[in-house]
């Protein structure tokens, strides 16, 4: 479960400069649920699922994943959250271009230093998940945006995590890719992961089973 | 892991990096041999300290007198010196022993006393307890000769055709590579390059060089002088008068000339490497330096991507410690090459390049340098940037 209460952010933070991007903050998403965060952009909705991530910090409030309070974690046990708790896929798939798919999607589990036969099994279960068995070889820029953004989604769900996080998944994919690219989701989501996308898209949208709009830093 | 991840953003830019790696061996050797220059000179200085500057002079007879004087002591009386004046020459000799040749170069007691050369195990033959009748020894070269061992050689007297059986006891060894006073060249410029010489086993035809002290059991007779001598005052300083008759016959110079004379050469030698030395290392720490922050910059957005991944921002510095390890063990292998390859081709002695310890902490202290620097500027550069920023980067 992901829990948000009271949550502020401000970029700049006691500089002249400061803006508030989120304000007052309260969320709960359920386990096993799939959600869209909606909004204009500069909404603060990319603020919000770094947060979610982990990979932002906050101000003010609190957030919980799984009922462990992430504004009093330690660096180490922050990036323990984000390696075993948490899938990632960002708009512009995030992938080492010179590495091979194979190597990508092993990156969390070389974190968790899982190894071996193991890793192995691992990897090819996740690349079995999203339909890319075939490529686990090729080299990342070799392959098509709609391919790329399958790497990024079997490396966020190879240390199987329960918390997929999805920044503008489909922003950088033609509309039949980005079909294709949510029936992925909808797949985890049925695999009983929590699934969070944000976007802009109605389409995208419409296919989560809970909507989220978010305007000038606050939840509507 | 980390290591797997610096050897990627080596990878990267490998025609830099191996620019690198190939100026920085050039740098390394070339302080080396800096280093080694002054290894050379100022062991064979630790020598010359050895003896009491106040007193000790040495002279060059010129090729001719000697030639002249094969007797020492005809010799000593052309020079007419005063009483004060103790004149001790280098003999040479030689013997043949189990099939093979030796040479011998022998002192008198004051210079046995005061050049005792670095030895390798063992004492000075000097500093050993007397053996009756035996001949305290020093070998360099051959190790069939072991310390505590007596040896029974037949030696010639090549003048005379008679031969006598002498005792030598081995009391330590030195290695092959450390100069030795032989005797055998006179120059008008005296360092410790010209008057020390490295034993060459191929050239001198011989197996091993036996040094001992001459007044020993009489072998004196069995060897001849060479062109070589120390003279020693009994008391005080070798008078005005003694000196210009040293000079007269032949090249004089004072322990202290020779030592001004050493320090001058290894100067002029040492300006001829150092800058150079110098300026390629400093070219090397800029180029690692500006490598590192164009790596560091170009692969921001993979850090981010292992930070989404689970790793801590700080791990970074751990990936940019691999890439830096990269071009050290490069650096390393190509240098180990190198030496290697100087040893074989025995670029060693053209080039003074002497292993000794303090290379070894001048090389690593180098990359420890050139390390710490790298680091704090990676550092630097990490702290001022975040992953979130960095996702966003194109």
């Amino acid at each position: 479960m992901v829990r948000i209460e009271n949550l502020y952010k401000t970029y700049n933070y006691k500089k002249s400069t400061a803006f508030e991007a989120l304000k007052d903050i309260n969320l709960t998403i359920d386990d096993g649920e799939m959600v869209a965060i909606i909004g204009k952009s500069g909404a603060g909705k990319s603020t919000l699922l770094h947060i979610l991530g982990c990979i932002d910090t906050f101000e003010k409030g609190s957030c919980f994943i799984d009922d462990t309070d992430t504004s009093n974690l330690s660096d180490r046990q922050l990036a323990k959250i984000r390696n075993e708790k948490i899938g990632i896929i960002m708009q512009d798939f995030a992938l080492v271009e010179d590495f091979s798919v194979c190597q990508n999607v092993q990156i969390p589990l070389r974190f968790a230093g899982i190894k071996g036969s193991k890793a192995k099994k691992m990897i090819k279960d996740a690349l079995e998940t999203v339909g890319i068995l075939s490529l686990s070889n090729k080299m990342c820029s070799q392959l098509s945006g709609g391919q790329k953004q399958r790497v990024a989604i079997a490396r966020a769900i190879v240390n199987n995590p329960s918390l997929i996080l999805a920044d503008e998944p489909t922003g950088a994919l033609d509309s039949k890719t980005s079909l294709d690219i949510m029936e992925v989701f909808k797949d985890l989501h049925k695999k009983g992961k929590t699934v969070i996308i944000i976007t802009h898209d109605d389409n995208v949208a419409n296919m989560c089973e809970r909507k989220i709009a978010i305007l000038d830093g606050k939840i509507i | 892991m980390y290591l797997t991840y610096g050897f990627h953003i080596f990878s990267k830019n490998l025609a830099a990096n191996i620019i690198l790696i190939v100026q920085l061996t050039i740098s390394i050797i070339l302080m080396n041999i800096t280093l080694g220059l002054y290894n050379e000179a100022y062991s064979k200085l630790d020598v010359l300290y050895g003896f009491d500057s106040d007193t000790v002079y040495q002279s060059f007879a010129e090729q001719y007198r000697l030639t002249f004087n094969e007797d020492f002591e005809a010799y000593e009386e052309a020079l007419s010196l005063s009483e004060n004046v103790k004149l001790e020459p280098i003999m040479n000799g030689g013997a043949e022993f189990d099939g093979c040749y030796l040479s011998f170069c022998a002192y008198g007691s004051h210079t046995s006393h005061s050049m005792r050369l670095p030895i390798t195990s063992g004492v000075w033959y000097d500093a050993a307890e007397k053996a009756d009748g035996c001949i305290n020894t020093v070998v360099l070269g051959s190790s069939k000769y072991h310390i505590g061992e007596i040896y029974t050689i037949t030696v010639y007297n090549y003048m005379t055709g008679q031969s006598k059986d002498f005792k030598f006891k081995i009391t330590g060894l030195i290695d092959e590579k450390t100069g030795v006073v032989l005797g055998y060249q006179s120059s008008n410029f005296m360092s410790v390059k010209t008057m020390f010489e490295v034993f060459d086993r191929e050239e001198s035809g011989t197996d091993a060089l036996f040094l001992f002290n001459y007044e020993d059991e009489g072998i004196s007779d069995y060897l001849s002088c060479g062109v070589f001598l120390f003279a020693y005052a009994n008391n005080g300083s070798i008078s005005d008068e003694d000196m210009s008759k040293l000079k007269n016959f032949g090249y004089t110079f004072t322990i202290d000339e020779i030592i001004d004379n050493t320090k001058n050469d290894l100067q002029s030698e040492i300006h001829s490497v150092f800058p150079l030395a110098v300026s390629l290392t400093f070219i090397g720490i800029v180029g690692i330096l500006c490598l590192i922050i164009l790596n560091t910059l170009k692969c921001r957005k993979t850090f981010a991507v292992y930070y989404i991944c689970g790793m801590r921002w700080k791990d970074c510095i751990k990936i940019i410690i691999g890439q830096i390890l990269c071009i050290f063990i490069g650096s390393l292998f190509l240098t180990v090459i190198a030496g290697v390859f100087m040893f074989v081709t025995n670029a060693f002695a053209e080039t003074h390049l002497l292993i000794q310890w303090n290379n070894l902490f001048l090389t690593l202290g180098l990359f420890a340098m050139v390390f710490v620097v790298s680091l704090i500027t990676a550092k630097c550069m990490l702290s001022n940037t975040s992953p979130v920023t960095d996702l966003k980067k194109e």
